[in-house]
Parts: structure tokens; sequence; C-alpha cells
């Protein structure tokens, strides 16, 4: 029987109808959103909001949706407005709303009207089959609207009416648990408008096929968000729980502050779309633009902080965070400026590749350089190892490698101010010397690196400077050799290239533009080895004293750099921070090679076969297991096998082996997932396997590869129960482990000749997660946001484990499709 | 009388033979072609010239699946010989043994043999390498690496050594990015590809239109310098323009390099080619002539009930 409905093709405007059910929409994310709100934030279910208690909102809200429902559906059943229901509801919705009824119908019976079980055995299903009976009678348009509407209806009531209000617990005879109002209140309120939402999105599009997928939808996107809520509400929490001490007593120099922020501001706004490109072309559009413009205004407003506090020379102090007005800057910093500058000056100029092009430079000449360098360098060494004369050999090669850095950067800088006297413009003087100019950034860069080298590892330079004399002024002039050499470089090209004009201008430009990324890059090395060096000799640089680079003191943040001062006073997590670091990366490079390694046998050499299938079971069989039975593993096999005590190496055996299935599972199917066109192409060239797989199969992989290791050292970073077996540290470690300052190499008459060990990977060590356990464990003795702070920072660690893998997962995604 | 009509039944019966020899047999194939005798004159084709390649009695099975049978045939150099015939009756597969890729099908066995240059290369012992740089093959759907495209074409000489761009070479300055730069130009000149991607060498190559991914793995065949192209079915992914664009190629090509082509296009074929080979199904080579022979007078039935369009 059909009915025939007047259906318009296109609707015009919308209808009061669509009006409500779009209101109805909304009411109900606004509960959900509340509901989840007041799951986490704990609010008494009696607080008042606007006048009301908590929990007659919620109530209210039920009681609307569920009378709006009714009305939508009786509406729509009554033929006032043009919908277009399917002739008979579906089996699925109403088995839905059949249980959903059954369910309170039982709880009324066996609580509220006291029938005990017998109400659960009785009335529950007599109410839920007639639910779904009725369901499947009627259209659809009442069927999926009339039973959601009146639980809703009743669901409100109850709560409206203070039945379910504060006060009111729950505690079911079998278990011993009570749930509070304050708990249920939301999650029913929840629940129901989560149906009541679907239902709405139904009646908005009209019921039958189209009502159903705009139904669909709108679950879908419900169920979204209500998953995103949680996480972000989740972070949220620890964030505001762990911030407090997380920043407590950090002071923060204005010099560094000011270079931080300042680099940040210059990449970000060298960037077209954070500065220019603000389309807004959608809601998503608009909410990145206004991200990116607070996060520069913000930038630009820490930057004025910093300029002024400089200024004023006054510290100021606010939450726990103080800003003092210090000129030093510490090398980790400084380097990541430089580094910063360097990436900038790559993309943006297209690379040095055109002044290869004019590279006239005679072959002898570049093989003289390297073979001098290598020939200084293994003199020195030798040197070194044999103890014969130090310091003559220190003094004489870092004369002649400082000398011959200085006569590279010189000579370019004579050429140009040749020209410029014998009248040509600055512009073609700046262009012309273009191989001498390379040559003097690139190889004048490794002779510096080297004279500092080996004033560094003679071990002459640890004391300030005092005994040597002639060798730092010499070096010292290198160095600023090569800086001024650049800098005048970037000059003569900027002037240059600003004037060019006529045919050839853009190719000038570009070359200008070219040589002066060049000179950037220079200048970074230069800056960079400098850097280093004080790194290494950990010896202050001061320029113009306005300015103090120093390996150490710039920053002091005391949660992340101190350890924990004992119960009570100042914690601190660094030994914590340290050990996570280096769980992960012995536990990376440990797993991944071999995981990667054994993927690329299984999945190009090997057969499939039944071998195949059991590594297979086997590899997800490991992937499963629990991470204490890993643990259990290393301290029966390992651990009496390397001093017999609880080690670092220890712990990064047991993640690796915790990593390596998961590793091997993605990176068989990145591999699998590589077409096998690219090998038939390859081997059609007569390119063998083994080279196929090096340069065509893996790096097409990769990006899945790194996926599989992201998302790896995810949980790792987080495992606690091994690193309570085979790691376990002090709970307040009095100090970092050292690994990297351990390395001993030391050399013996009797196989094997070489031996390198590294004494601190055999010690105890502790971990963030292992750290949050000790503060719990501690109880009463420490403070509750301890714990929460150094939740805090696992976080941030792992963020940014990931953003490493996240970047160098862009990078090989780019190679692969640019 | 009686003698009468016995000597009549006897001449009857004696015209029934000969008719009976002279004719076809009137027994059909799975397929529906009217089968007869191959012969192999039709299939012996002279070749003038020096014949780069040859097959000798070439049997290749799928498992149990006879899927070329007793391959015989000369291929002359520098000259295109287009392989046509119905899907499935093993030209395609013949292509694969010219340069030994059948080897990489587990299933496949090949009986007989393929002489190059005057040698046997089923035989052991046989540099594969050396072979598949002599002897390159363009496939159906473009393939071309996920890298630049310059990165596409030198990837074969870098492999094989012949072009040095190693780190070591870079520090010294005896880089050879010169050399690599000719290649590259000449490899794209000779695939016709050189003015539309010259000002892009380095972006990826997975970013061409088909007609040029496809150009472009002909020009990275062509970088290893081979003496034989093989094509299995360049065009046949390709709209009509970049089609003409390939056969303009091809022809091009044959100065130079000696070209076999598969294609179920049997027009490409008469355009292109010099001498053409037919299978028909079961993976039988029924009739291998020059081209203008094959299509305006073909010896056998199967091959002209085939290119008039009767079945297939």
């Amino acid at each position: 029987m059909s009915e025939a409905y007047d259906r318009k093709l296109v609707a015009e405007g919308s209808s009061p109808y669509e009006r409500v059910a779009a209101g109805m929409i909304g009411v109900a994310f606004l509960l959900m959103f509340g509901a989840i709100v007041a799951l986490f934030g704990r609010q008494p279910v009696d607080a008042t909001f606007a006048g009301q208690p908590l929990y007659r909102w919620f109530g209210l809200g039920l009681f609307a949706l569920g009378v709006s429902t009714v009305a939508l559906g009786v509406l729509s059943r009554l033929a006032y407005v043009e919908t277009s229901p399917s002739r008979v509801g579906g089996l699925f919705t109403g088995l839905v709303f059949g249980s959903m009824w059954a369910v309170a119908a039982g709880f009324a019976a066996a609580n509220t009207l006291g029938l005990g079980q017998i109400g659960w055995y009785t009335v529950a299903p007599l109410v839920g089959l007639s639910v779904v009976g009725f369901s499947v009678v009627t259209r659809e348009d009442l069927s999926s609207t009339v039973p959601v509407g009146l639980l809703l209806v009743f669901a409100g009531g109850v709560v409206l009416a203070g039945l379910l209000g504060p006060g009111w617990t729950w505690s079911p005879p079998d278990i011993s648990a009570t749930f509070p109002a304050g708990f249920v209140v939301p999650l029913l309120s929840f629940v129901l408008t989560l149906v009541g939402g679907w239902t709405a999105g139904k009646a908005y599009a009209g019921f039958g096929t189209r009502g159903r997928q705009t139904g669909a939808y709108l679950l879908i996107s419900l169920v979204v968000v209500a998953v995103l809520a949680v996480l972000a509400g989740l972070i949220a929490f620890i964030v505001s729980n762990g911030l407090g001490v997380t920043v407590e007593n950090l002071s923060v120099g204005s010099a560094t502050g000011l270079l931080v922020a300042a680099t940040l501001m210059v990449a970000l706004a060298s960037r077209e779309a954070w500065t220019f490109e603000f389309t807004l072309t959608s809601p998503l559009a608009l909410v990145g633009a206004v991200l990116r413009v607070s996060i520069l205004t913000a930038l630009g407003l820490l930057g004025l902080l910093f300029t002024g506090v400089l200024a004023a020379g006054q510290s100021v102090s606010a939450g726990g965070v103080t800003v003092t007005p210090s000129t030093r800057i510490g090398t980790g910093f400084a380097f990541l400026a430089v580094g910063l500058l360097f990436v900038l000056a790559r993309q943006q100029y297209d690379g040095i590749d055109v002044l290869n092009e004019r590279d006239a430079l005679p072959e002898n000449l570049r093989s003289g350089l390297l073979i001098g360098w290598l020939a200084l360098a293994g003199v020195a060494g030798i040197g070194l190892i044999s103890d014969v004369a130090d310091e003559p050999i220190a003094f004489v090669g870092t004369t002649l490698a400082a000398a011959v850095a200085v006569v590279l950067v010189a000579y370019p800088l004579v050429l140009l101010a040749r020209r410029l006297a014998a009248g040509e413009s600055i512009r073609s003087a700046a262009v012309a010397p273009v191989a001498e100019l390379r040559l003097a950034v690139t190889a004048g860069l490794g002779y510096l690196a080297l004279a500092l080298w080996i004033t560094v590892a003679t071990g002459i330079v640890a004391v300030a400077g005092t005994q040597l004399g002639p060798l730092v002024g010499t070096v010292a002039l290198a160095t600023a050799a090569q800086v001024v050499a650049v800098c005048f470089s970037i000059y003569a090209v900027v002037l240059g290239a600003v004037h060019v004009r006529g045919e050839r201008a853009s190719e000038a430009r570009e070359d200008a533009l070219s040589q002066a990324q060049l000179a950037i890059v220079g200048l970074t090395g230069a800056l960079t080895v400098l850097l280093a060096h004080a790194v290494l000799t950990l010896n202050e640089l001061v320029f113009f004293d306005l300015v103090t680079i120093t390996p150490f003191g710039a920053l002091d943040w005391p949660f992340v750099m101190n350890v924990s001062s004992g119960l009570g006073i100042q914690p601190g997590v660094l030994p914590a921070i340290v050990g996570t670091v280096w769980l992960v990366v012995g536990a990376v490079l440990f797993a991944v090679p071999l995981a990667l390694g054994a993927a690329v046998y299984l999945t190009e050499y090997a057969e499939e076969s039944l071998m195949t299938r059991v590594v297979e079971v086997a590899t997800n069989g490991l992937w499963s297991t629990p991470s204490i039975v890993f643990g259990l593993f290393v301290l029966a096999f390992i651990v009496p096998r390397f001093g017999n005590t609880p080690s670092l190496f220890a712990g990064q055996l047991a993640l690796g082996f915790m990593l390596m299935p998961l590793v091997l599972i993605t990176s068989r199917e990145a591999l699998k997932s590589v077409p096998d066109e690219y090998r038939d192409a390859s081997a059609a060239l007569g390119v063998s396997k083994w080279e196929t797989i090096r340069s065509v199969v893996v790096p097409a992989a990769m990006p899945g590869v790194i996926t599989g290791v992201i998302l790896g050292v995810g949980r790792i970073a987080g495992e606690t129960a091994p690193i309570l077996l085979v790691t376990r540290g002090a709970n307040f470690p009095s100090q970092a482990p050292r690994v990297l300052e351990s390395f001993q190499v030391s050399t013996s008459l009797q196989p094997p000749f070489l031996h390198v060990t590294n004494p601190a990977l055999i010690e105890r060590a502790s971990a963030l997660p292992y750290q949050v356990y000790a503060v719990i464990s501690a109880g009463v003795g420490e403070r509750e946001a301890f714990g929460w702070g150094t939740a805090l920072v696992l976080l941030a660690v792992v963020l940014s484990f990931y953003a490493i893998g996240i970047v160098s997962r862009r990078y090989f995604r780019r190679k692969l499709d640019q | 009388m009686t003698e009468m009509n016995i000597d009549t039944a006897t001449e009857e019966s004696q015209t029934t033979d000969t008719d009976q020899t002279a004719a076809e047999t009137t027994t059909v194939t799975t397929s529906g072609e009217s089968a007869e005798e191959t012969r192999d004159a039709w299939t012996d084709y002279h070749v003038t010239g020096n014949p780069i390649m040859s097959a000798e009695d070439l049997n290749v099975y799928y498992g149990d699946d006879h899927a070329l049978k007793d391959i015989s045939m000369e291929i002359p150099e520098k000259s295109v010989t287009a392989l046509i015939g119905p899907s499935g009756c093993g030209k395609s597969t013949y292509l694969r043994c010219l340069n030994r890729m059948n080897d990489r099908i587990k299933a496949a066995r090949v009986e007989g043999s393929v002489e190059f240059d005057g040698q046997d290369i089923y035989q052991p012992g046989t540099n594969l390498v050396e072979l598949r740089k002599r002897v390159g093959m363009v496939f159906q759907e473009p393939n071309p690496f996920p890298k630049s495209i310059r990165d596409n074409i030198a990837y074969g000489p870098r492999k094989h050594g012949e072009i040095n761009r190693g780190l070591v070479a870079r520090m010294l300055g005896r880089d050879e990015k010169d050399k690599e730069d000719e290649l590259v130009e000449r490899c794209l000149r000779q695939a016709a590809l050189w003015d539309e991607v010259k000002d892009r060498l380095d972006d990826n190559a997975l970013g061409l239109s088909g007609g040029q991914q496809q150009r472009l793995c002909i020009a990275r065949a062509l970088a290893t310098d081979p003496e034989v192209l093989l094509m299995d079915e360049p065009a046949s992914a390709l709209d009509p323009i970049a089609t003409s664009k390939i056969e303009d190629l091809i022809e091009e090509l044959a100065e130079d390099y000696t070209v076999v082509v598969v294609t179920h296009n049997m027009q490409q074929a008469a355009r292109i080619s010099d001498q053409t080979a037919v299978f028909l199904t079961g993976g039988e080579l029924v009739e291998y002539d020059d081209t203008e022979k094959i299509f305006e007078n073909p010896e056998s039935q199967r091959v002209e009930d085939y290119i008039t369009g009767k079945f297939g």
C-alpha cells in the first residue's frame, strides 16, 4: 500500500519542524558536553548553575528532549509535516529501545516498587518485548521516536522530581560498590542524549533512507566528539594538577628567553601560511587562522616582556615563574637557534646547486686540501695516542690548521677587494668568486674545527685558557676571520641582489641568493663550531661584554633539571628523564634494525611456508605478551650475565624485546604494501635483488616503518613493570645516569684488542613511569602533586618522541611523493 | 549395372578423399577457430641481416598449463617486431622469456633455448645483470620509481657503477654529475620527453601524467644503453594522443635499437612494425612474416579470421 506523499524535490528553506529537530540536536550536544564535564570535574550534582542545581538542568534537558522527540514523531505520523519514513520501523532500533526500556523498567520495578528480583524477571522482559513489538509494527517515524521520547521523559521526570537527586545512591546487593547520583545522573544523560541526538538527526532529515543516513552521521560525530572530549579532559586534568609543581621556582634568563622567542617568531613568520595566508573558507580554517595569530601574538608579547626585563634590569615573577635580567645564553639554546637558522636558509633558497655548475676550481686543489686535513689530523692523533710531545704537536697542529683556515677565508675577500678596487660594481664583484667562497666556507670550516678539536683533545684548554695564549689567539683569529668573511659576503650579495635589473635579473638574483644561502650556512657552521668548542671545553665565550655563551646555567628549571633534594623539599625528575631517554634510545637502537632486517627477510626472501606462518603467529603472541613477562625474562637471563645487578642496559633490552614485535609487524605490512611493479622495474634494469631492496623497497616502506616505531615508542616509554624488575634505581635518585661521559676505550695486548665499555649502562637507573610509582608508594611523605608533575613530564617526553618520529616520517613521505 | 555402380561409388569415394586432404578439417577448437595444421613454413621467416635474438623450440609451462608450444622465431636487429594475438595466447610470456623475467614467477618452467648475440641465455652461469642491461623492458602500466625524474633515469647506471655519485667522490670533487646530466638529457631527448620536463628534473616522477610516465619508463630503459627493447603493450593504458606519441617514438627508436612490441591492437601493429608474429590461443605461433604480408595476404585461415575480426 503506498500512500501518496507530496514530495517536493527541493525543500524551500527550513521548516519549523527542521528547526525544532536542529534545536534538539543542539540540546543533545550541550547535555553531552555537560555530562562529560560533570563526570570529569566531579562537580557535585547539587552545585548551582544559573540559579538551579545542576541536576535540575539535566532533568530539564532530558524532559525537553523527550517531549520534542515524541512531538516530532507524532507530527510526522499525523502527516502535518512532509517526511519520508519507511513502512515499518527497523528491528535494530526496536531491539535497542526495547533493551533500554527493559533495563529502565527492571530498575523501577526492582528498586522503586520494591519487587526485587521478581521485578527483574517479570516486568523487564514484558516491557522490553512490548517495546520491540511496537517498534516493528508501527511506521518508522513513530517507532523510532516514541519509545526514546517516552524514555527521556521518564528519566527527565524522575530527575526533575528529585527521585534521582542528590543524596541518592545505589548499592546493588551483590557488589560492594555504591554509585552516587553525582555519577549516575551525568552518565544517564550521556547515554540518553546520544540516543536522543541520533533520533533527532533522523527526524531532521525526514526519516527514511535520508533520515537514517543523517542519524548515523550524527551518532558518529557525537561519539567522536565524546572521545575527543574525554582525551582532552584527561590531558587537561593532568596539566592542571601537574603544572603547578612543574614550574615551581622556574627562572628564565631574559637573554635566553629573548633568543628562543625571537627565533621561533622568525621561523614561524617566514612561513607564508602563518603570516599571509588567511583564507577563511571554512570554520576549521577560521579556527586555524585564529590559532596562528594568537601564537604569533603570544610570542611577540613574550619577546616584549623579555626585552623589558633586560632593559629594566629587574626580575619579574608570577605563579612560581621568575624572569631574570641575565645576559647568559646556554649553548643548548644557541645550538637550537643556529640550527633553525640553517634549516630556514636551506628551505628558502633552493639549494646551492646553482653554484656547483660554475665551480672551476682544479681538482688538485680540492684533493690537496683534503689530504692536508687528513695528514694534520692523523699526525695530531698519533701524537695523542702515543703520548709523545703533546704540547708541541698541539701547538703546531693548531697553528697550521688555523692558518690554513684564515688563508682560505681571506682569499675570496682579497679577490673581492681587488675587483672593487678595479672599479667593478658590488653586484658583479660579489657574485664572481663563487668557487672560492664555497671553498672558503666548507674547507675553512673543516680546518677551523680541526684546530679547535686538537686543542680540546689534548685536554690542554680545560683550564680557562691561561696556559695557551698563542693557541687561543690563533683559533680566535681563524674564527673571527670566518665570521667576518661570511658576514661581509652576505652583505655584498644581498646588496647586489637588491639592485639587479635587466634581462638576466632573475638568474643573477638566483645566483646571489644561492650565495647568500651558502654564506648563511657558513655562518651557522662557524657558530656551531664555536658552540661545540664551548660545550667540549666547558669554557665561556663572551661577546662584546654584552652576551655570554655558557655551557650551562642559562635556564634554571628545578623540576626538570635537578635531582630531587629529599622528601618534601624541591622535587626534581632529571634522573628519571635521562633514564627514560636512554631506555628508549637503547631499545630503539636494539630493536629497529633487528626487526626491520627480519621483516625484509620474511617479506622478500622467505617463501610463504610453514616457517613464515609460525613466525607470524609467534610475533603476534610476543606483541600481546604482558610487559612484566618480558621483565621476568630479562631478569632471569640477562641480569645475571651483566653484573648480576639491575641495570640500565637490562631495561633497554627488556623494552627492546617489547618493541621488536610491533616494528616487525608494521614493517612487514609496509614492505608488503610496496607495489611489485617497482621490484619488476628494477629487475628489468638488471639491478640485483639486494640493491633493489636497499634503494627502492625500503625507502618506499619507511613511512610505515616509522609509524610502527612511533607507536612502539609510545608504548614502551610508559612501561613500568619491566623497569620495576630489571632497572629499579633509587626511588629518589641523587644523580642522573651519565652515559655519554662514561664511554671507555682501552687497548690491550690480548684479544680482544679493543675494549669499549660503559659502566654507566650497568648501573641502576630510574625512569619516569617508575618515578611516578615511587611517588605514589612514598605515600603520605611526598606531595601528590609531585606525581602529577612527573606524569606531565612523561607526557611531554613521549610527545617529543612522537614529534621526532612524525618529522622524520614527513621527510620520507615528501621524498616519496613531492 | 552393378559394376557401374561400384565404379561410380569408388570414384565418388576417391573424390571425397581428395577433398578431405585438400580442405580444412571440420573440427572446431575450444575457442571457436577451425583448427588447421600449423605449417612450419608459415613461421619460418627469413631474417635479412643479423638475427639478434632467436628462440629455438621454446616451451613454457605454468605448473601443468602449457603456455607456449614449440616457439622458434628469429628477431632481426634494428627493426620493430610486433607480437599480436588474442588475450592469453602467450605473447607476454614469450616476451618475458627474452630477458628471463619469467624466472621471477615461481610456477614457470622454461624449456628450449633463446639465443642472444650468439649465446644461449638459458644456459647455467648466464650473467643476468648483463643480460638485462642489454635487453631492456617497458611494462604495460607505467611504473616509475617514487623518486625524482633524474633519479629514475640515473638509477640503472648508478647501480651498475657507470656513474659514481658516492660521498667520497663528492668530497674529492670527482663527482660525475656532468656525466649524469648528460645521460639524463640524452635519454629524455630520445624518449621525446626532454622539453616537457627539463625544468623539473628534481620533481617526483609520480607527478607526471600517464603518457609522460610511460615515456619516462622508456627513457629509464634506454639509460642502460640496451641493444634490444622489449615493450609489453606500452600504450594500452594510455589515451589516443599519448598512444600516438609512443608509436612515433617506437618508430624513431627502431633506427638505433631492436624493438619487440606486444600489442593487442592490430591497427597499431600494422602501423608501426616491420614484421609481425601472430600467436593464437594455446600458445602457438601460427604465422610470422613481413607486416604487409600478414595484414594483406596471410597464409593461415585462422590468422585471417583473427585479423578481420571473426573472432578474438
